[in-house]
């Protein structure tokens, strides 16, 4: 090809993209900022957007009523201001239905996730009356305990492996009274308004073997329960004192504090070791907050008696 | 006193525009974000269509490289009916030489000596440096080995710290061709017919490089007012160096295939050729700036009021990518590299003192060749800035303040075009790229060609850290006067 004919070529793509640039800036940046040409009123009217993104992707879109071409995650264009029906729709899911406004120079961004629909329940393959049930993390993996009328189960979450803890049988009206229970050190602990029980679990091979052992009662109601001082006490609130109950040594307890109100709340920071109190203050009607750091009393006392010694 | 002043302005004007810009762009997005937004859309837009215009010129540049490709200049310089007759010319390849070892500069006089055109017709120049210990031995030592080749080998040692030079490339060049003047006016021939190409140590001329030039240079009616500029392929180490340094000297190769399509706005870049009669006339390469291979286009331009090109062989010289010592080593010589380049804007301040004396030249053309440099620098400086950097973080932190904007929601749709469209042209880079590999080395993987790939996802951070902030520091540098020294780019293989 002769020189000329590339330099014909060179200046005619110039040219073809000085004025594709020229032409098409003002259109585009008109159009960026929600304009559009009405052809009926011949006006420029300020439009807006809607940005819908899903969970899961390719959700149908109806907007009044009307199918719009791009399945989610999409973006519609040159909306005029106003209030739109908008449905998203999907085979298996249920269908959603929301009111959206659109505003002026503006994206309205609708984020969605959407709920498959129930087609089938799983039911747990033995047979055994349940009573109660608590989800409870154990080891890294999540755990279900059963309360049933032939013992104490593990279930992992798929249903998959059942593993007896307890042969006790709690019966009905006392499985459904018990309030938390919590797993430490191969132990068990759960507990009721009234009771505290513990179940070890240490050795898989004879967990059926192990009743729940009751290690407290209380003088009125337990209200609140924390595994503390590193984990080897449990710290409850019976409403009329703190005790620290010794989970190495089943039956070996410590009154704290005692408490001025049955109306008080204790809370325990395990990880600095602090017990916070809410407790009515003494000879008085108002209620304040109190804090006992635990381990520089004890790290206190022992150098204190480091001392004596 | 006058001159100094308006030199100082012209100095600031590059890195004002280019700080101006950035500086411009941030402000107005914190005080009027929507305005910033539309700046910046039509920038982008601005980038969409000289990008894709830039992808049109490179095939049309390879297609053109493809069509000569298969030539025999040699012939073709044969049947030539001409003034000139081939063997009426000589060559004369000034090679520059500072610290250069000597099996660096013994491989690219390898090439030479095996290219078509008869050795026996080149005389070659060894240029080198008093201040580089042990130069005269060095090449010596070359010269003894080649000299039986060629016409003559010639060996210069320009002396350190003459009065009014600077310590760059173009002082010593200009050194060695007015010795080579003098020698060559003993032995009688005449310089209308000799054709200079100063060349760097590790230039390696393809094999048609000089029956190509030398066609063109005879078949050409305005020889003595025309430069050729071959295409710059560093590809001599290709295969040893780094991925990123490897984009980034691909990506020079690509600027001057698609400078050479404009030719009008092509301008001599690293090696080139010329006749030695316009050298002479116009007094050498300059020996006090260091873009002596940009700047010998605008003396040769003013000389002649204008009437002067360079043109695009389309056939090229290889050469060594800038590496260190170590990977990071490599990003410093690299960014040296580029700030030595960058420092061409330079040349916007030599032809702006000039034109204000220069009464022949049309004003229009004076415009046009000012706004040329000015708009290649400011451009080089902020593009990868805006596009890497700026546009991000506009769209960044426009979620938090324009959360709902539509315009700011267009953006991030336009910023994804220029993506694709970089995209695109990157491809054809991939593409075109492969033709310029030299055969793989026995003892690199074939793996490596996977690198070769995927290097190219490298470019939008590669073109703002290598390509806009060594420009950007350049610029700065001669706005605050404190002038870049020349800094040769080491070069081992």
């Amino acid at each position: 090809m002769q020189e000329k004919y590339y330099s014909l070529i060179r200046h005619l793509s110039f040219w073809l993209f000085s004025l594709a640039f020229i032409i098409l800036t003002p259109i585009i940046v008109y159009y960026s900022l929600g304009y559009k040409f009405d052809v009926k009123s011949k006006k420029f009217l300020k439009t807006g957007a809607l940005s819908i993104k899903t969970l899961p992707r390719a959700i149908t879109v109806y907007l009044d009523g009307e199918k719009m071409d791009e399945a989610t995650p999409s973006t519609i264009r040159e909306l005029m201001p106003r209030k739109y029906s908008l449905v998203l729709e999907k085979e298996g899911f249920y269908p959603y239905h929301m009111e959206i406004e659109i505003k002026p120079s503006l994206v309205n961004s609708v984020d969605v996730f959407l709920i498959p629909e129930i087609k089938g329940i799983e039911k747990i393959e033995f047979d055994f009356n349940v009573y109660k049930f608590f989800l409870m993390r154990q080891m890294f993996t999540e755990k279900i305990l059963v309360f049933t009328d032939s013992g104490i189960y593990f279930l992992d979450t798929n249903f998959e492996s059942v593993k007896k803890v307890s042969e006790q049988i709690f019966e009905e009206r006392l499985a459904n009274s018990i309030e938390e229970v919590i797993a430490n050190n191969n132990k068990l602990i759960f507990w009721n308004k009234k009771n505290i029980w513990v179940i070890d679990i240490s050795n898989e091979n004879s967990f059926s073997e192990d009743p729940a052992k009751p290690i407290y009662t209380a003088e009125r109601n337990i209200k609140d329960a924390f595994l503390g001082l590193r984990e080897r006490y449990l710290i409850v609130n019976d409403g009329l004192k703190v005790v620290a109950l010794d989970m190495d040594n089943l039956g070996v307890s410590f009154e704290l504090y005692t408490l001025n109100s049955f109306n008080s709340k204790i809370f325990y920071d395990a990880h600095s070791e602090t017990l916070y109190i809410r407790d009515k203050i003494a000879q008085g009607n108002t209620f304040s907050l109190f804090k006992i750091q635990i381990m520089p009393l004890i790290e206190g006392r022992i150098s204190n008696e480091r001392r004596k010694d | 006193m006058r001159e100094e002043k308006i030199k100082r302005i012209l100095e600031i004007i590059p890195g004002f525009l280019s700080w101006f810009i950035i500086i411009f762009l941030m402000v107005l997005f914190i005080f009027k974000p929507l305005a910033a937004i539309v700046i910046i859309i039509i920038y982008l837009l601005y980038w969409v269509a000289r990008l894709l215009y830039s992808s049109i010129l490179l095939l049309m540049a390879h297609y053109r490289m493809l069509s000569k490709k298969n030539n025999d200049w040699l012939s073709m310089c044969k049947d030539v009916n001409s003034d000139l007759k081939l063997e009426d010319i000589i060559h004369v390849v000034l090679y520059t030489i500072y610290k250069e070892p000597q099996e660096l500069i013994a491989g690219s006089l390898k090439f030479l000596k095996e290219t078509d055109y008869p050795a026996d017709k080149i005389i070659v120049v060894l240029a080198g440096e008093e201040r580089a210990q042990g130069s005269y031995d060095k090449l010596k030592a070359i010269s003894d080995e080649f000299k039986k080749y060629f016409l003559d080998v010639i060996i210069t040692i320009h002396p350190k710290d003459v009065p009014g030079e600077i310590t760059a490339k173009g002082a010593n060049a200009t050194y060695a061709a007015k010795q080579v003047k003098a020698r060559l006016e003993e032995k009688g021939y005449d310089s209308k017919n000799i054709i200079i190409s100063c060349f760097d140590a590790d230039t390696c001329p393809d094999e048609k490089y000089f029956s190509c030039l030398t066609y063109n240079f005879l078949v050409n009616p305005k020889r003595y007012h025309t430069s050729f500029q071959p295409l710059p392929i560093y590809s001599n180490n290709i295969y040893t160096a780094p991925a990123f340094a490897r984009v980034i000297e691909t990506g020079s190769t690509f600027w001057q295939f698609i400078e050479g399509m404009r030719y009008e706005k092509f301008i001599t870049f690293s090696s080139h050729s010329m006749s030695f009669k316009t050298l002479v006339e116009v007094d050498y390469w300059p020996v006090d700036l260091i873009s002596d291979d940009s700047l010998i286009f605008w003396k040769c331009f003013l000389k002649f009021k204008g009437d002067y090109k360079t043109y695009p062989l389309d056939i090229p010289v290889y050469m060594d990518i800038a590496v260190g010592k170590n990977w990071l080593d490599t990003v410093k010589v690299q960014y040296k590299q580029k700030r030595r380049w960058a420092w061409g804007v330079e040349n916007f301040i030599f032809l702006a003192q000039h034109f204000l004396k220069e009464k022949e030249i049309p004003f229009i053309i004076k415009l046009r060749k000012l706004y040329q440099i000015l708009d290649g620098h400011v451009n080089w400086a902020t593009w990868a800035i805006i596009i890497s950097f700026i546009t991000p973080l506009i769209l960044f932190s426009g979620r938090i303040v324009l959360k709902d904007s539509l315009a700011l929601f267009n953006l991030s749709y336009i910023n994804s075009v220029v993506f694709h469209s970089l995209s695109f042209i990157l491809l054809l880079c991939i593409i075109i790229s492969l033709e310029f590999l030299p055969p793989r080395p026995k003892n690199i993987s074939r793996l490596i060609y996977v690198s070769f790939l995927f290097q190219w996802l490298l470019t939008p951070f590669i073109s703002a850290v290598l390509g806009s902030f060594p420009s950007l520091d350049a610029q700065t540098r001669l706005m605050l006067g404190k002038y870049l020294s020349f800094t040769p780019t080491p070069k081992t293989r």
